[in-house]
């Protein structure tokens, strides 16, 4: 659980991460697993360059006037038949939710797939309240089994091996059965998740699920999944939640379809998820199913103060997950090394403007900003352009190291001293070039220790670029 | 809570300025285009789907059929809005009408519209159509007649919701599927796991 503010930190967390042989055996599938996906959706898919501009221009347009779409929005869902709340913080989020479950009696609530509620600890809140929350997407009721938390946003359990969940399933299921079931494939833990959870679908009195985005012109919530766990946790239950944060309306349902077309494309590969549900209030009064109140808690956390300043474009984020399947470092570490609830480069760009700088600064240093994320982000969010946002607040409130500030002091002050700057590294290149004999290449440097520690470090060519440059013209 | 509203919108309103309402890129611009069935065939089984192309009158007969090549029992449930079929065609088919069960193996659920360009079926939920049917059985059988297919998705969007949005507009595009388990693709995780169309025509 996410509770309170703790935030386990990097250094530490990714080097447990790369002694890991069970996070390492499922992060090598990263490569034939969503990277291969996308890029051949996107081959296959001409028009993928104009489909990402339209995509970047509705949410643009959204946030210029973020205030007027959500006020459009809380007036088409109320004519709807639905109620919306706001709350700023998790914690009125929190109550919200607990409120509107406890005054009706809900003992069992049935959840589909939602970063917003990790983001405000729902679950462990509402099981203090004596509230059974029951995940139901695969990835979540695999963690929740397990005590864990997501390490992807789309794939919440991609840390665990088969191996682990057959144990996991063992463990949790086999008490009230006589035979246990087949546990040989992939495909029979599926099976086997989903006889499990058929009747707690029914059990539930409640539901709850997150929103991929919020539709001004017509007051609807989108849920875009593929195994069906969120259709049946808001159609079956007599009343369904979502919880959403702000600057996920969208003005028009057209504006929708350009976030579509790269949504699914990006995150697993698809064309188009196996589901995309529009929910607009409550059951009508001739219908003979869905809940009967329908309830949309709005979030801010901190992301209204973002727009303005160079991070706002983290707010055109659509959760795709592309940036965190194509991160080098992501690849190394995994998820949970990050600390918080969003991992991988778009949770080092959001992270700080949730949590503060202080809290999260390792995590826009956890990044070579060799800039994979922001070639495929369907959303053109400079991700890179963000870290360095973040490290330079990082500096000037001063919380890098007092190493780290007198190297950058140095360097500042060669870097405007063109003259000096190239007489220095000149005089560098050839000495190190002559120093380094046959081998070509240094088992031990002096202020390259952190990198000769796990890695030879390579003699330089004997002079710098721009001298060969100038030789050359 | 309203205190929570005026404190957010105003300070959306203090960073973005009050401005005139932007006219948002209307939805209901895109017409009903019509869209190519071929092409709408060839994306729902790329999603996974079988499809059947067969006359609107055909529909019980394709329905036996299909459960007794699948090995299912001659028992399904129908949404109310295709209970005028002429079901009683097929006097060994079990048919129950209304809202489908843990215990329904199969349902035949209609499709109110199909969309060419992603290979989606699009169900408009209404008293006559539950949405239910759509996800709890294993095998859903969707019925969409050809000329309700249409090009793209904001065509679907304003078709769909011409007068008032219903509470459900699903978009289902190939049965249900995870890839939950070491990033493998598997079929039938909450939703159907099989998703037979027919396609009818006049």
């Amino acid at each position: 659980m996410f509770d309170g503010r703790e935030i386990v930190q990097f250094p530490e967390a990714s080097v447990r991460a790369l002694g890991d042989e069970n996070l390492q055996a499922a992060l090598r599938l990263l490569g034939e697993g969503f990277q291969a996906r996308r890029t051949d959706a996107v081959e296959r898919f001409s028009e993928f360059e104009d489909a990402r501009d339209a995509a970047v221009d509705a949410k643009t347009r959204t946030l210029r006037r973020l205030h007027q779409h959500l006020e459009n929005f809380e007036a088409r869902c109320q004519e709807q038949g639905g109620v919306v709340h706001w709350a700023e913080t998790p914690a009125d989020a929190r109550q919200i939710v607990l409120e509107l479950l406890t005054s009706r009696g809900v003992r069992v609530l049935s959840k589909g797939k939602t970063m917003v509620a990790e983001e405000i600890g729902l679950n462990g809140f509402l099981e203090k309240h004596d509230i059974e929350v029951v995940e139901t997407d695969l990835g979540e009721y695999i963690i929740q089994l397990a005590e864990e938390v997501p390490s992807h946003i789309i794939a919440p359990a991609i840390h665990k091996t088969m191996p682990q969940v057959v144990e996991l399933f063992r463990q949790h299921h086999d008490q009230h059965k006589a035979e246990p079931f087949p546990r040989h494939t992939p495909a029979d833990l599926v099976a086997e998740a989903r006889a499990v959870l058929r009747r707690r679908f029914l059990e539930a009195d409640a539901g709850l699920t997150g929103a991929n985005f919020l539709v001004a012109e017509t007051g609807s919530s989108v849920i875009v999944t593929n195994e069906g766990n969120g259709d049946l946790t808001q159609t079956l239950p007599r009343l369904h939640i979502v919880l959403a944060t702000i600057e996920k309306v969208v003005p028009t349902l057209a504006d929708g379809a350009a976030i579509l077309r790269v949504l699914a494309r990006s995150a697993t590969g698809q064309d188009m998820s196996a589901y995309t549900t529009i929910s607009t209030g409550p059951r009508r009064s001739t219908d003979i199913d869905g809940p009967s109140e329908y309830h949309v808690v709005l979030l801010d956390n901190g992301r209204s103060s973002l727009l303005g300043t160079p991070a706002e474009e983290v707010l055109r984020c659509i959760r795709c997950g592309a940036c965190m399947n194509h991160c080098p470092v992501y690849g190394a570490v995994g998820g949970h090394a990050y600390g918080w609830v969003y991992p991988g480069p778009i949770g080092a760009a959001l992270t700080p403007a949730l949590l503060g700088v202080e809290a999260a600064r390792h995590l826009p240093n956890a990044s070579s900003l060799c800039g994979r994320c922001e070639e495929v982000c369907p959303m053109r969010i400079p991700l890179p352009k963000i870290f360095r946002y973040w490290r330079a607040k990082e500096h000037e409130a001063r919380l890098n190291t007092v190493r780290a500030r007198l190297a950058l002091a140095l360097w500042g002050w060669l870097a405007a001293h063109p003259r000096l700057y190239r007489l220095g590294t000149g005089a560098a290149m050839w000495i190190l070039s002559r120093l380094a004999g046959r081998s070509r290449r240094y088992r031990n440097l002096v202020l390259a220790n952190g990198w000769t520690r796990s890695r030879d470090f390579p003699a330089p060519a004997g002079r710098t670029f721009l001298n060969s440059w100038n030789r050359r013209s | 809570m309203s205190a929570a509203r005026e404190r957010i919108l105003g300070r959306l309103r203090d960073r973005l300025g009050e401005g005139s309402q932007e006219s948002p890129h209307p939805s209901a611009a895109a017409s009903a285009r019509a869209g190519d069935v071929g092409v709408f065939c060839r994306r729902l089984e790329a999603a996974g789907a079988t499809v059947e192309r067969i006359p609107e009158d055909a529909v019980p007969q394709a329905v036996a059929q299909y459960l007794t090549q699948r090995n299912l029992a001659a028992r399904v449930r129908v949404s109310p809005a295709l209970a005028k079929l002429g079901w009683d065609a097929e006097p060994l088919l079990e048919t129950a009408f209304g809202i489908a069960d843990l215990d329904d193996a199969a349902a035949v659920v209609p499709a109110n519209l199909g969309v060419a360009e992603t290979g989606s079926l699009v169900h408009v939920s209404a008293g006559d159509n539950p949405t239910t049917n759509h996800f709890l059985p294993d095998h859903a059988i969707a019925v969409v007649a050809e000329d309700a297919v249409c090009a793209d998705l904001e065509a679907a969007f304003s078709a769909a919701s011409v007068s008032a949005m219903p509470r459900t507009v699903c978009l289902i595009t190939g049965p249900s599927r995870t890839g939950d388990i070491e990033q493998r693709i598997e079929l039938g995780a909450h939703g159907p796991r099989s998703l037979h169309v027919l396609v009818t025509r006049k």
